[in-house]
Formats: C-alpha cells, sequence, structure tokens
C-alpha cells in the first residue's frame, strides 16, 4: 500500500513539473526575469538554446510517451541505455541535418508519424506484432528510424524561432545537448516509476493496460495532428 | 520484449487494440477535434463549450448582461484612436492596457512580426490586487475584435515573445478611453489622450 502510495506521490511530483513548466513560461512577470538574463547574453545564445530544448523534451508529450514504451520492459540499465543511445542518435542525426540543411518538413506529418511511433511501440509491447503477425520488426532498427522522425520533430519546432543565421551551429548543438538534458531528467522520473510500478503485485495485467492506453494515446497524437494537416493545409 | 509476462492472447490483442482505436476515435470526435480546431460533427464542442477554445469562435469578451448591452450607454469620454508599437527581446514581455468605464467599447488590431504568447485581460476596479479577468490567450501573429468593458477597470495585452529574435508587435486602437499604461521592464508608462482629438 505504502508503495503505491509513493509511486502515486512521484508520479503527481513528474506531473506537477511538466505543467509547471508547460504553464510558467506564460505567467505574469516571469518573462522580466528570463528577458535580464538573455539580454545579458552576447553572442551565441546557449544557456536559452539549451534551455528551450530540454523545456521541450520535457514538456512534449509524444517524445515521453515512446521512450515510455521503449523502456517499458527493459529491466537492466544497459538495455535502457542501449536502446534511449540509438533513440538519441536518430533524433540527433535529423535535427542537425534538419536545422543546417534548412530541410523543412511539414510538421503536422511528422508529429502524426511521431503518433504512429508510439501506437507501434505500445502494440509491440502487448505482444501484436509476434501475436498476430508472427513476425515482429527489430525493436532496435524501429527504435532508431522512429528516433529520426522525432528529430525531424524537433527540427521543425526550432526551425519554427525564426533562427538567426549568426551562431546557428552553436545554438543548435545547445538546443541539441538541452533536448538531451531534458530527456535524461524525464527518463529519470519515468525509471523510478516503473521500477515501483514492477514490484507491486499485478503489474503484468495493468502493463498491458497501459500500453493498450498507450495506443489510445498514440492513435489520439495521429487524428490530432492530421486534422491539423487538413485544416491548415 | 515482453519479458516475465505470461503472452496475452490474440483475441485480447486485438480486442485491445481495437478498443485503443475506438477510443482515440471517439476522444478525437468529442473532444481534441472542437477544442483545437473547431470541427465539431457530434456537437459535443458546443454542448461542452470547447469550440470556444479553438479560436475559430468570434473572440469576444465575457457577454454583457442584457440590461447594459440594449440600454446602449452613451459615452462621457472623447473617442480615441491609438498606435502603439513594441519590439520585444527574448524571452521579453509587456503589457499595454486602456482605462474603460463600464460599457465603454474598444474596437483593435494587433499584429506582430512572429509568433508571440498573448492574453488579453482586464483588472476590474477594486478587485484584489494580482486579480484578473482573463479574456482570451493563446500563442499566434494577431488578434482582432470589439470588446465592450462588462467592468470599469483596465483591460489590456500581456504579450510575450518566446522565440529566440526580437519580434515587433503594432496594436491599433479605436475607442473610448482617456488614459492607456504600458508596463515594461518593471517601469509603468501612463498616456493620456486629450479630451477632444484634433479633427
Amino acid at each position: 500500500m505504502s508503495g503505491r502510495v509513493r509511486s502515486i506521490v512521484l508520479l503527481a511530483i513528474a506531473g506537477i513539473i511538466v505543467v509547471c513548466w508547460g504553464d510558467g513560461a506564460f505567467a505574469h512577470g516571469v518573462s522580466r526575469r528570463d528577458a535580464a538574463f538573455v539580454s545579458s547574453v552576447s553572442g551565441p545564445a546557449i544557456a536559452p538554446f539549451g534551455y528551450l530544448g530540454a523545456k521541450h523534451m520535457v514538456t512534449g508529450y509524444d517524445h515521453l510517451m515512446f521512450l515510455v514504451g521503449v523502456i517499458f520492459f527493459l529491466y537492466r540499465l544497459g538495455d535502457v541505455v542501449k536502446y534511449v543511445s540509438l533513440f538519441t542518435i536518430g533524433h540527433s542525426l535529423t535535427l542537425m541535418a534538419g536545422v543546417l540543411g534548412d530541410i523543412r518538413a511539414n510538421a503536422y506529418l511528422i508529429d502524426a508519424v511521431i503518433g504512429l511511433s508510439v501506437v507501434y511501440k505500445g502494440f509491440e509491447n502487448v505482444g501484436g506484432f509476434q501475436t498476430l503477425f508472427g513476425v515482429a520488426p527489430n525493436p532496435r532498427v524501429a527504435v532508431l528510424v522512429f528516433g529520426l522522425f522525432h528529430g525531424f520533430g524537433l527540427a521543425t519546432k526550432l526551425q519554427e524561432l525564426a533562427l538567426p543565421a549568426r551562431g546557428l551551429v552553436a545554438n543548435l548543438l545547445s538546443f541539441n545537448v538541452g533536448v538531451e538534458i531534458g530527456q535524461g531528467l524525464a527518463l529519470t522520473a519515468v525509471l523510478i516509476a516503473l521500477t515501483h510500478w514492477r514490484s507491486r503485485h499485478g503489474f503484468s495485467r495493468h502493463a498491458f493496460a497501459a500500453n493498450a492506453l498507450l495506443m489510445t494515446g498514440g492513435f489520439i497524437l495521429i487524428g490530432f495532428q492530421l486534422a491539423g494537416y487538413a485544416v491548415n493545409r | 520484449m515482453n519479458a516475465g509476462a505470461t503472452a496475452p492472447s490474440r483475441r485480447r490483442i486485438a480486442m485491445a487494440t481495437l478498443l485503443a482505436l475506438c477510443a482515440a476515435v471517439a476522444i478525437l470526435f468529442v473532444a481534441v477535434l472542437p477544442a483545437e480546431y473547431g470541427i465539431d460533427p457530434l456537437g459535443t464542442g458546443r454542448m461542452l463549450g470547447l469550440t470556444a477554445l479553438s479560436g475559430t469562435v468570434e473572440q469576444v469578451a465575457p457577454s454583457l448582461s442584457a440590461s447594459v448591452a440594449s440600454a446602449a450607454p452613451e459615452q462621457s469620454v472623447a473617442m480615441q484612436q491609438d498606435v502603439y508599437e513594441v519590439e520585444l527581446r527574448p524571452f521579453e514581455g509587456v503589457e499595454y492596457k486602456y482605462r474603460l468605464e463600464l460599457a465603454a467599447g474598444l474596437v483593435y488590431a494587433w499584429t506582430a512580426s512572429a509568433s508571440v504568447g498573448y492574453e488579453f485581460h482586464g483588472e476590474p476596479d477594486g478587485a484584489p490586487p494580482k486579480y484578473f479577468d482573463s479574456y482570451n490567450k493563446g500563442v499566434g501573429v494577431e488578434g482582432h475584435g470589439t470588446f465592450i468593458a462588462a467592468k470599469a477597470g483596465i483591460h489590456g495585452w500581456f504579450w510575450e515573445n518566446k522565440g529566440a529574435t526580437r519580434v515587433k508587435v503594432r496594436l491599433r486602437t479605436t475607442g473610448f478611453y482617456a488614459k492607456s499604461t504600458e508596463y515594461r521592464d518593471g517601469d509603468r508608462i501612463e498616456r493620456r489622450f486629450p479630451a477632444a482629438p484634433p479633427r
């Protein structure tokens, strides 16, 4: 009982961090402190871009849902590192290539693919590919390929900021490093929560439901983004 | 992948996937599409008041009581026109507000050179410190409409540059106000308009 309460408290804290970060940026008065800070920085704005990258990752529920799916059944830390590294390589490649090569992908379509990646991961976690089709895509290749799409998604967000050419590489690298820091923070919270959850009775039953829920979330993302594409084209 | 768990049956997986899809479609049509895009085929968005979030509905302040609207009160303050321009540094925010008496009207249009966070809001007279009514908020490059003050007080905009480059914001208004106030960098700059504007 107390373990369950602890898990809930931990999840609630993680939730509060995400909500406050997402909403607090809009609160009156906060912006002036940020402004004072930014105006004191000259040249490439490393800290602000790093902050933006981390913020995007921690408040980006699409990336987080995918990561939850990826590490859901990874019990060994080595495996977590392996898969997360593949994801990082994938999204860093396309983030860099997208911004430096000025490749402008459609943000809605990219985000729909990110939604698909969430559905894929949930479906794989319930054993859908093996049981229904008899063949499963290689999970490592899949996490790398979907990582590439997540990177394009990050690139579209950064391109919306109308980046100045001066200090572009430094700012881009800062953003990327920020993304990894944010990912690390989010992963830590998710891992703590998952570890608690796994030790609970009936985890496998709940795990099935959780991954079905993950699929639901992914489907919603796909519909949401495709509708956005249809409305704004 | 699914280590440690007893493998669920084909039927169970298929059902769960189908259920996930159905739930997603239901949530999309009931809530997400009406709230985000104003697409409301089932009418649930209107019923739950979600379409108001989509920004496709006319952006108006909370409706006035019928008596105020139908009385069409004369304004004691002269009609004014104003143009306010500001350049925001990255992460900088500014507020620009007008003093409006009860039922005073304001026609406004603002544009920004890049996407900004905004909130059109008002601080009614006699309200506790930090209290404000939010009329509409969001992220965008423009806003325009007609506003009629349901409460006497100061009413106006908060804009915030959330990007990494400078953004210019330009506001044009016509209305019945005698004073505006700008809040920037912790300063408060008041501007008074002449009682009878030059013809």
